[in-house]
């Protein structure tokens, strides 16, 4: 058992280069804890250790021996891509974004914006996400799905829900 | 080294007052330093069975009532648990494991990472065979699905085989366990899951 007490860097660091890389893969859920006990594709086994509030952000490297090193790879998921229309006006598109946020915040589902694209994992099936989309008429807007790295820095933006 | 925190949510009365009964005797037989953190919505009911059980110190069990919807206590603002785990380590440190049962909520409670480190649903056959099939994000994430009370399932028309069968869809690549914990093996599973999962480093472990 390899246990992994501190994140070391990232992969791309010049004091890496050259090592083999063992690849632990971590889901966007996953990389919020702090104890995690996996196996690498290598097959080593990994128990990780870290401070409570750290995060296993994409390219992490937790070990290192001098040849080999042992790297968090974000696992792609399968998510539901939301474009809004380019063409609204501020206050039209500022009311569809409040809306698809409400409405998968009251499904408890986390998600994030890259590059004007609502990344949304899928929890339920397509069917459901896609329709949850749909009952929102919002003009304009595309969806797509595609198999996604999410959160590969910072976890996904969690919906607020107090009552 | 602070203390693992382990979640146990699910509906009311799957069993998660009793997992935690079935789990301290293993616990301390290696010697494991545990301590149990409880919510309920008005009451310190679940807190209080536990203080009352002989298998813990009484102290080491603390009561919170969250006075709203027990999952927001989990997730959205789990400060009173937190409070109260970091008490709980503060006067009866060192700690190695405390658990926290959540108020018996619905299929879409989990657990905020800043109060627990990995977390356990419960659900129970009695409450319908198609609960896997219903998803939510309990049933969807949880590090450990535990389907409780397998020996009801002649009883309530339950088919085991198709819970088994929605689970492997529903949870791919994380683990579900079928327990009977009215008799005592029926949490060495659960125990021996706890170990390797998170209590890998721990005295004893």
């Amino acid at each position: 058992m390899l246990l992994v007490r501190e994140i070391l860097g990232d992969r791309d660091e010049e004091r890496f280069a050259g090592r083999m890389v063992e690849k632990l893969h971590v889901s966007s859920h996953d990389a919020s804890k702090r104890r995690l006990r996996a196996l690498t594709d290598g097959g080593t086994d990994v128990a990780v250790d870290l401070e409570r509030g750290s995060y296993l952000r994409h390219g992490a490297v937790l070990a290192d021996d001098g040849e080999r090193i042992v790297v968090v790879e974000r696992t792609p998921e399968e998510t539901l891509i939301v474009r809004l229309s380019a063409g609204l006006e501020r206050d039209e598109l500022l009311a569809q974004a409040v809306r698809l946020g409400h409405a998968f915040g009251n499904q408890h589902v986390s998600l994030e914006t890259v590059n004007g694209e609502i990344r949304i994992p899928i929890t339920t099936s397509r069917d459901i996400a896609a329709a949850t989309v749909r009952a929102l008429g919002l003009e304009g807007a595309e969806i797509d799905f595609a198999l996604v790295r999410l959160g590969l820095e910072t976890p996904l933006a969690a919906p607020a829900h107090q009552h | 080294m602070s203390a693992v925190r382990v979640g146990i949510g699910g509906p009311v009365g799957s069993g998660k007052t009793r997992l935690i009964e079935r789990l301290l005797p293993l616990l301390h037989a290696r010697a494991l330093r545990v301590a149990v953190i409880t919510n309920d919505l008005v009451t310190k009911e679940d807190a209080e069975r536990l203080q009352a059980g002989g298998l813990i110190d009484p102290e080491l069990v603390v009561g919170v009532e969250t006075g709203a919807c027990p999952h927001t206590a989990i997730r959205e603002d789990p400060s009173m648990n937190v409070a109260a785990a970091e008490q709980l380590e503060r006067e009866h440190g060192p700690l190695d494991l405390v658990l926290v049962e959540s108020g018996g909520d619905n299929l879409a409670a989990t657990f905020s990472a800043e109060l627990v480190d990995h977390w356990i649903y419960v659900i129970d056959v009695a409450a319908g065979d198609d609960v896997p099939r219903k998803r939510g994000l309990g049933i969807v994430q949880a590090d450990l699905l535990v389907v409780n009370k397998t020996d009801l399932a002649p009883h309530v028309g339950a088919d085991l085989d198709r819970m088994r069968a929605d689970l492997a869809e529903a949870r791919p690549g994380r683990p579900t366990l079928f327990t009977d914990l009215r008799d005592e093996p029926g949490a060495a599973a659960v125990f021996d899951h706890l170990l390797g999962a998170v209590l890998f480093d721990r005295a004893g472990a």
